[in-house]
């Protein structure tokens, strides 16, 4: 066993000893660390319960909040508009991208030929 | 003898509707929920952002994928809280340090007194600033309660390995410490 593995048994040792209310000192050989575990101790460790009055309030609070959570859930016509609206929605950029494709030059209006057939592109520099 | 529903039990049972599932959750983790939010906010408001905690579990449990512990997910929004309420508290302006002696009132006056409620709010600090490993090993000990054995079970890592977690968790407070002093 190292000295690291000998330290993490000692402390664990120490913390358990500080919960159950014991009186604990010198057992690690790192009083310093003892020393910032007995203060996180104090700081964090569960002195008391959360007031009861607190508690009554956050019950109430939550009952009320659980109500309004299931109603929006249990609302299908309100998903269902939502679907509606994504899907309207959807179709409009679908038919608008098909429109733009589908023009000429991306709907630019350039003239792609002569009444004598389609202009190459040679020519079509040419004349220009 | 009746085996006690697990969390991820009254939360299935939750998400189908079943408020006494939510309630049974709510009465398991209140403490340690209000434990864990005490001693990273000013006590003052540590109800607070309790209430506030209860309230986002609530409007998303239904969002709850059981891809991790409920546990696991229940102290991601007590985190989510404890931010929010910083950055509340930084948009108006309100320091960030946590004013201790709200949560222990001492003697005024009393110069040894003061001095340990210095020492408690450095402690705090160091515990604030440390990376989140080791910040959750602690809290689940002292805020949480919980044994080593349980710690290594919640964070699946060997007993050993949760008690070297702790030791540097020490560790680094001690530094952190040492660097300011």
């Amino acid at each position: 066993m190292n000295d690291d593995t000998r330290l993490d048994d000692a402390l664990a040792r120490h913390a358990d000893a500080l919960l159950e209310g014991r009186e604990v000192a010198g057992d690690t050989g790192q009083p310093d660390l003892e020393a910032i575990a007995r203060q996180l101790h104090d700081v964090i460790a569960p002195h008391q319960p959360p007031d009861p009055a607190f508690r009554a309030r956050l019950e109430q609070r939550l009952t009320l909040e659980w109500t309004l959570a299931r109603r929006v859930q249990s609302r299908p016509w309100y998903r269902w508009r939502a679907a509606q609206f994504l899907a309207v929605a959807a179709a409009l950029v679908l038919v608008l991208a098909v429109v733009l494709f589908a023009l000429p030059d991306g709907g630019s209006g350039a003239v792609q030929g002569t009444a004598a057939g389609p202009l190459g592109w040679g020519r079509s520099c040419s004349l220009s | 003898m009746v085996d006690e529903p697990t969390d991820e039990d009254l939360v299935r049972q939750a998400q189908q509707g079943n408020r006494e599932a939510f309630l049974a959750l709510y009465d398991r983790y209140l403490h340690r929920v209000f434990n864990r939010v005490k001693s990273r906010v000013p006590v003052q408001d540590a109800e607070d952002v309790t209430q506030e905690v209860f309230i986002a579990l609530v409007r998303s449990l239904g969002s709850f994928a059981h891809r991790s512990r409920f546990s696991t997910w229940l102290y991601t929004i007590v985190n989510r809280q404890i931010a929010d309420f910083y950055r509340k508290r930084a948009r108006t302006g309100a320091a960030r340090s946590v004013p201790l002696e709200a949560a222990d009132p001492a003697p005024q006056g009393a110069g040894e007194a003061h001095e340990r409620i210095d020492e408690r709010v450095q402690i705090q600090q160091a515990l604030q600033r440390l990376p989140e490993h080791y910040q959750e090993v602690i809290l689940m000990r002292f805020a949480d309660g919980l044994t080593f054995e349980e710690i290594a079970e919640q964070r699946q890592q060997s007993f050993e390995a949760a008690k070297s977690l702790y030791r540097r968790a020490l560790e680094a407070i001690r530094d952190q410490i040492g660097a300011r002093v």
